[in-house]
């Protein structure tokens, strides 16, 4: 299940990524050879770099990606391996359950209230329902402790 | 101030123990402020402010960024960077290491991290160190320093975070990154220079023996540099904002890509995509989590007591300057990079601001000193980075062979203190 | 002692938040003995459109927030963002949108939650152009590409067909800077300074009454209200209010007047024509019949409101 999960995940924050990419070119490009920019771009930009992060949030979970520190980690594992990593885990989890339970508040508060977009005048409900279910899925790959066999291939992730 | 004290403590002891970073200062951030006004508000707080980040427009651009990275790394451009290179060095000694810090430069020139360039260059420039005879301090400190150019030499992640945390123009950042990260490529020329000539054992063999690279080696030196170009030319001249160039560039660094027979199949786009996706997300994790201890710190009034503090000890702006980069050398020894950026800068900047300090120039230091701590022991992460594709070298080893490097990074931090110019001449010039 | 934390959503070196909260604070302090203390966080702690559901939600005790991101229901507020309803002189738009709340709208319109302290209204917005020609007639502005800030003023001009450009107001630099529109209109004179675009235009035409005027209501959360006694509220309203409306027109017509300095010193500044005032009262028509509809609809008295508004403003303009 939380394999599907990731394969999902990875699917729809590739696919955001592509999009924003050939959105900023067509756009440029539209703007500079064709003066005819494309209407509210900058505002899809936006919805399409939430979608694709919280999308991407199980698969950062999955590949261990995240950044830690690791300083005392070596030494408290000799007396207290166990403890520690259910420690450490815990609080992961249940980041990620404030998170997708966060997102979920703002879309009811959304849809509630009708809120739409400033520019393009779209309904803000759908697209925080997408961050929220996103950030859902990212959550129960966290609590499934699932991890991607191989994630070596590519530049480590941190900037 | 007590509350913020046990905040603080809290969040280092959490860290020590191996609580990713992101995690922790946004549970302390969480609990912090639900102590302060309650659950519902907490939850309201750090719901706005993780969705603002999630859809500022201005932040898209690292995902942008880090894809184009993604693109340059697998197109094996740093292996001909690499030889051409070594096509202009062979006849120095240490021509190899001279080599990796100049590689590394014209990859840092079109990726904007640090990581994925010590990644890259230990791939590439190691194996003939070692099949010369180099000694393994000497290579991966080289590779390990050589790598930090990545975030000073445009573009970088790193500047596009403190632009946006410190409200600065990130072309501006860009250009003022430029004479920084040329600087330090002498430096660490030098650094190179000085050892091989202290120690000429660490450099022994002399490869200007051996047949030179073949004619074909630069060929990826123009396409590296036109996107440079297109990229921070297009940013500099207004032509796009740092987002459409950062897409521009994506799009470029694809190109190169796929004349190099990569990203042929639908496959390696979604694998490409997908990694730059999860890098971005675990900085994103990291952006929401300090942002959030940011709202709690700033609700406490931690930046006033700061500003406070600092007013009592009547340090001057170049003293606070000077206070603030020892704190980010310290933390920058187990923190992770981007952390100290986005837990620093706000804290400091009402007192940044109120002692008038040029926020370009402040810029370019506290990423100098976060590129410091990638290499600086116990957490370098440059360093594990290498040590994690290098399996058999010697950790310890490592770290020495880096500390020259550190060395050059303290003198290049000392004169940018005490010449703004070199940060300030050529943002100035064309703005 | 009460505590109010009171949230400015500009940046935090911005004039309204050191000039005008952080002065009504002092203010408060002063006139309570200290026993209300008022705490501005160094960097705000909502985004701009989440300031009145902070308020609610707890996450701080008083904000500002910009009238158009509430005019679902805080309609009758909403008046002073019709076209062509205020005036350049902040103080009296200010001014006239405090009375018009008292007489209209507090009873009738009041902001659930929430104790309103002050209204105040920015100067009002002219219509740059970036080419040799200055813009003198509505047929002059739809038939080149311009930036409008969104909402009724990029609406006005779409109705015209004209090919509008839009987008949140701190992103208007870039598009304004590459070169992508020949000119702009919808923000005041002090914005447009601090975007740094004036450089970029060449003439500004000034109409009597603004196209935009953007307004801003400030409140104080009701259970942080309740807590104050009925003495130091009313100490509180005598430095809020009317005063609060002075001191916030007062601080924007100062910021106003530094700007239109450097205008007039960079760029050709022309008188709108009455033909072409009265051109843009007709394209103004429909969305002021649409808020008197709504605002009739909501139970306020539409038309009085409507007329105090801009009679006030009248009054006091000409002063
Ligand atoms: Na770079
Ligand atoms: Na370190």
């Amino acid at each position: 299940m939380p394999r599907y999960l990731v394969v999902l995940s990875r699917g729809v924050a590739a696919i955001a990524l592509f999009a924003m990419m050939v959105l900023t070119f067509v756009d440029v490009i539209g703007r500079y050879a064709f003066n005819a920019p494309v209407f509210g771009v900058a505002e899809m930009i936006q919805f399409l770099l939430a979608i694709s992060i919280f999308a991407a949030m199980s698969l950062a979970s999955a590949n261990r990606g995240h950044i830690t520190v690791d300083v005392l980690e070596p030494a408290l594992d000799r007396v207290a391996r166990r403890p520690r990593r259910l420690f450490v885990r815990a609080l992961s989890i249940l980041t990620f359950a404030l998170i997708a339970a966060q997102l979920g508040e703002l879309a009811y508060e959304a849809w509630r209230t009708d809120r739409t977009t400033i520019v393009l005048d779209w309904p803000l409900a759908g697209i925080l329902c997408a961050c929220a279910l996103l950030a859902l899925v990212a959550f129960v790959v966290e609590l499934s402790g699932y991890r991607e066999p191989d994630a070596a291939d590519g530049p480590p992730e941190d900037a | 101030m007590l509350t913020a004290t046990l905040a603080i403590v809290i969040l280092l002891l959490l860290c020590f123990i191996g609580v990713r970073i992101g995690v922790a200062t946004l549970l302390v951030g969480f609990f912090g402020f639900a102590l302060e006004r309650g659950l519902g508000p907490a939850m309201q707080m750090s719901g706005q402010r993780i969705l603002e980040d999630a859809m500022n427009y201005n932040l898209s651009v690292i995902p942008l960024f880090v894809l184009m990275g993604v693109f340059i790394y697998r197109s094996n451009v740093s292996d001909e960077l690499y030889q051409a290179a070594h096509a202009r060095f062979r006849n120095l000694r240490g021509g190899l290491a001279h080599s990796t810090v100049v590689a590394c430069a014209g990859f840092g020139a079109v990726c904007g991290s640090s990581l994925a360039t010590a990644a890259t260059m230990t791939k590439v420039a190691m194996p003939s160190m070692r099949r010369f005879g180099y000694r393994d301090s000497l290579s991966t400190g080289v590779i390990s320093a050589g790598g930090t150019l990545g975030i000073m030499i445009p573009p970088s992640v790193p500047l596009v975070i403190y632009g946006i945390v410190a409200e600065q123009d990130i072309g501006r950042l860009f250009l003022a990154g430029m004479i920084p990260g040329l600087l330090l490529v002498l430096l660490f020329m030098g650094t190179v220079a000085i050892w091989t000539r202290i120690d000429p054992e660490a450099a022994p063999s002399d490869t200007a023996d051996e047949p030179g690279p073949d004619r074909r080696a630069g060929r990826a030196v123009l396409p590296i540099i036109g996107l440079f170009v297109l990229v921070l030319g297009g940013i500099y001249g207004k032509i796009f904002t740092p987002t459409e160039a950062a897409g521009i560039g994506a799009v470029g660094a694809a190109v190169i890509a796929m004349t190099r027979g990569r990203l042929l199949t639908p496959g390696e786009w979604i694998d490409s995509l997908a990694e730059a996706m999860s890098t971005t997300a675990a900085l994103f994790l990291v952006i929401f989590g300090a942002l959030i201890f940011a709202d709690y710190a700033n609700y406490i009034g931690l930046p006033f007591l700061i500003l406070d503090a600092i007013d009592a000890l009547d340090l001057g702006p170049f003293g606070l300057v000077v206070a603030i980069t020892v704190i980010a050398i310290l933390m920058g020894m187990v923190f992770e990079a981007i952390g100290i950026l986005l837990l620093l800068v706000p804290v400091f900047m009402p007192a940044l601001l109120d002692a008038d300090v040029d926020l370009i120039w402040f810029g370019i230091i506290i990423v100098l000193v976060i590129e410091m701590g990638l290499i600086t022991p116990p957490v370098g992460m440059n360093v594990f980075v290498v040590k994690s594709i290098l399996t058999d070298a010697d950790l310890m080893e490592m770290f020495r062979g880096v500390l020259p490097f550190v060395v050059a990074m303290l003198v290049a931090l000392c004169l940018i203190l005490i010449f703004p110019q070199i940060v300030t001449a050529i943002p100035d010039l064309i703005y | 002692a009460t505590r109010i934390v009171a949230n400015c959503f500009f940046p935090a070196q911005h004039f309204n938040c050191r000039d005008v909260m952080a002065a009504w604070g002092e203010e408060v302090e002063r006139v309570t003995d200290r026993r209300v203390r008022v705490n501005i966080p160094a960097k705000s702690m909502a985004p701009p459109p989440e300031q009145l559901a902070s308020v609610r939600g707890g996450v701080f005790d008083a904000a500002f927030q910009f009238n158009g991101f509430i005019a679902n229901e805080a309609t009758g507020g909403a008046v002073s963002l019709l076209p062509f309803s205020g005036s350049a002189d902040a103080r009296a738009n200010s001014f006239a949108l405090w009375r018009t709340w008292e007489a209209h709208l507090a009873d009738a319109d009041p902001i659930e939650g929430v104790h309103m302290l002050g209204l105040f209204v920015a100067p009002g917005a002219d219509f740059y152009s970036m080419t040799d020609t200055p813009i003198t007639s509505v047929d002059e502005m739809t038939g080149r590409k311009m930036w409008a800030l969104p909402g009724v003023t990029a609406e006005m001009l779409k109705q015209e067909g004209s090919p509008v450009v839009s987008g949140p107001a701190v992103q208007m630099t870039e598009i304004v800077q590459r070169g992508v529109v020949d000119g702009f209109v919808g923000i005041p004179a002090s914005d447009a300074a601090s975007f740094n675009v004036l450089p970029y235009a060449t003439s500004v035409t000034r109409t009597g009454r603004k196209i935009f005027t953007p307004s801003f209501s400030f409140f104080v959360g009701e259970e942080t209200w309740n807590e104050i006694s009925a003495e130091d509220q009313a100490a509180i309203m005598s430095v809020s209010g009317e005063a609060f409306a002075e001191l916030a027109g007062d601080v924007w017509n100062r910021e106003e007047g530094a700007a239109w300095a450097e205008i007039e010193a960079e760029m050709e500044v022309v008188d709108a024509s009455d033909a072409f005032e009265a051109e843009l009262d007709g394209l103004a028509r429909p969305f002021v019949d649409g808020w008197l509809a709504e605002a009739a609809a909501k139970g306020i008295d539409a038309e009085a409101a409507l007329e105090t508004y801009t009679g006030t403003v009248a009054e006091l303009s000409a002063e």
